[in-house]
């Protein structure tokens, strides 16, 4: 018999036949996707596409119709806020840090999913705390107060508070969209080393094609409420598809090292005013 | 600036309350001197500590109207500074209290429409004005959060407390316009006093007060997630929604107890929180303990002024809470650009 993927590992998100709608606006209309475990899983889309959205639903932020999104086997209506989020952990788009907690206490705030109201934490949350600092390289940071930190040091100590959570799986929203290219990286080449050796699945909201193209397994190219397309990023991430869901012209250029980069084709470029 | 270690800082504020009430239960027209005081209140457990030559009027004087009075000022500033401080939390804005929300004015004219209506009198006019108040205060709280809950804009907060305050306060006066025979009772109430203070009042605000209190230290995590972002509350887990009604119904009932025995005692649920919050930093878990014995000594200790400054006469306590904590208020208004939390 044939080993498949797919048999022995069931989809960790499954989607079916989900919409959602703020009042009468239709924002997501019928998707249907598997997201499979121990994968980078991309989702891509315009603006207003319906990505957040889409997060939201799979984390019961927004509590969607019965029977369309499954975590695991089991059906996201019947989950406890807790039960999803030792699932589930998000890292959202933006984090307000209002008041002044140290990263020390924001990571370990991770852990509330797992502590029973009257339990202190302990060696154990102890423990999963000091190891998310340190894959996020932000044990030196613990002591210092989240306000005081730089935009992309504050990314790794939400990731640090979502890894602590233990889950399943890491749902991320444009998390290198405020970060310089070295951040974005750090950020990214971080969440492959989360599934390489957590074995944690990703799902990651991206505007970077190229990033998408160099670091996710998987995309869902959403446009208008739907998902468009969907298959490895050298399937999705064609001139053609990219045409039609962004609406600019592209062209792809390999490498010798046979690496895929999108780049605006020739007439997207305007002469830079001297 | 350093926190203040939680242990230190609790040694401190017990010291401060027993200072606060050994020199409060001495202050008054009659001159009792501390030591006959303390014998008194001895003499309330072990019977035979009662000196030689203490008057009858005195052990009145202490028993019936100094201790319930002092009592009444502890729990109403603590129940006031740890609703304050609960109510920052949840709509992450340190200009959230129960009396510039308008929800001691809900439970103030609650407590007006219970007298007057005679609805108070049926059951017992300690416990009809509490639940009439209680019954203010959760209608004020509903109407700000769904007025004002979802946005995060402090002005919008603070703009719906303001039409809040507005609407709440005509209709008092509309009511005391028609009820003019009650006028000066209720409007002396509702300056905020403590005068009336007695072990009836007291045996509905210390168990309202104890109760809410620790119901809402139950949520010492969850107030620490939701005052970092919801977006962090709802991500490791919390349902923030139900939490927030249950901590904020938790914080009303605490302050409308409060408000249906000594009227509104405006600003300590402002100045308390955030003081406290500057000293040892935001975690709950000692932030709700610090805030509330700080209120306690705070009232009780405007409370002894309100007594004290112009005797024979006596300002109500809600005049000298609100001329600290009104300018408190602007300049928080005036730094609020910067990282006011
Ligand atoms: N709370 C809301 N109420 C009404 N409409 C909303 C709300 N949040 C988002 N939308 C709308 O839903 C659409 C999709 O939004 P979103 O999922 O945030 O898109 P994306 O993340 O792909 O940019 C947008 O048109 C947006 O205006
Ligand atoms: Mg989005």
């Amino acid at each position: 018999m044939r080993y498949t993927k797919t048999a022995a590992h069931p989809p960790v998100v499954s989607l079916n036949h989900l919409s959602w709608s703020y009042g009468d606006q239709q924002i997501l209309d019928n998707l249907n996707a598997h997201i499979q475990s121990g994968v980078f899983t991309a989702i891509l889309g315009p603006n207003g596409s319906g990505k957040t959205t889409l997060l939201h639903l799979i984390m019961k932020h927004l509590t969607p119709e019965k029977h369309c999104v499954y975590l695991h086997t089991k059906d996201i209506r019947t989950c406890a806020a807790r039960e999803i989020a030792r699932m589930v952990a998000s890292v959202p788009q933006q984090t307000a840090t209002g008041y002044t907690f140290s990263v020390y206490e924001m990571v370990m705030m991770g852990r509330y999913p797992h502590l029973r109201r009257f339990q202190a934490e302990g060696e154990r949350d102890r423990e999963v705390v000091r190891s998310a600092l340190e894959k996020t390289e932000t044990w030196q940071l613990q002591d210092k107060l989240i306000h005081e930190i730089s935009g992309g040091e504050l990314q790794r100590v939400v990731i640090a508070r979502a890894i602590a959570q233990e889950p399943d799986v890491l749902a991320l929203d444009e998390p290198t969209s405020h970060l310089d290219p070295r951040h974005q990286i750090a950020v990214l080449s971080l969440v492959r080393r989360l599934i390489r050796e957590e074995g944690m699945s990703v799902l990651c909201v991206l505007h970077d094609l190229n990033a998408a193209m160099q670091y996710s397994d998987h995309v869902l190219l959403l446009d208008g409420g739907r998902i468009v397309q969907s298959g490895t990023a050298q399937e999705v991430l064609t001139a053609e598809h990219i045409e039609t869901v962004y609406g600019f012209s592209t062209s792809i250029i390999s490498t010798a090292s046979g690496r895929s980069f999108i780049v605006p084709a020739e007439e997207q470029y305007c002469e830079p005013t001297a | 600036m350093k926190h203040i270690p939680a242990a230190a800082m609790l040694v401190v504020l017990i010291l401060l309350l027993i200072a606060t009430v050994l020199i409060s239960v001495t202050l008054g027209a009659a001159h009792i001197s501390i030591r006959h005081t303390v014998s008194i209140l001895l003499s309330r457990v072990f019977p035979g500590l009662l000196e030689e030559g203490i008057r009858s009027s005195h052990v009145h004087i202490i028993m019936q109207l100094r201790i319930p009075r002092i009592l009444t000022a502890l729990f109403v500033g603590a129940g006031l500074a740890v609703s304050g401080t609960v109510f920052q939390a949840v709509f992450r804005n340190p200009m959230a209290d129960p009396f510039i929300l308008g929800i001691s004015s809900g439970a103030a004219l609650g407590v007006a429409v219970g007298l007057i209506t005679g609805f108070s009198t049926i059951i017992s006019l300690t416990w009809g004005s509490s639940i009439a108040a209680f019954a203010g205060g959760v209608g004020a709280t509903l109407a700000i959060y769904l007025l004002a809950g979802r946005s995060t804009g402090v002005n919008t907060l603070l703009l719906a407390g303001i039409a809040m305050n507005f609407m709440l306060s005509s209709v008092m006066s509309l009511l005391l316009y028609f009820n003019r025979e009650n006028l000066e009772s209720v409007i002396y109430w509702n300056m905020g006093s403590l005068s009336s203070a007695n072990w009836e009042g007291l045996s509905v605000l210390i168990p309202v007060v104890l109760l809410g209190t620790i119901g809402m230290m139950l949520f010492t995590r969850e107030l620490n997630a939701l005052t970092v972002g919801d977006e962090t509350a709802r991500s490791v887990g919390i349902p923030i929604h139900t939490v927030r009604i249950i901590v904020l119904m938790l914080a009303t009932v605490t302050t409308s107890a409060g408000v249906a025995v000594s009227g509104t005692i405006g600003f300590v649920g402002l100045i308390i929180p955030h003081i406290v919050r500057l000293l040892i930093g935001p975690n709950h878990r000692i932030l709700l303990p610090c805030a509330a014995l700080c209120g306690a000594c705070f009232v009780a200790i405007c409370d002894a002024l309100a007594r004290s400054l112009m005797p024979p006469s006596e300002i109500p306590v809600g005049i000298i809470t609100a001329l600290a904590g009104a300018p408190y208020f602007i300049y928080l208004l005036k730094r609020r650009g910067r990282n006011v939390l």
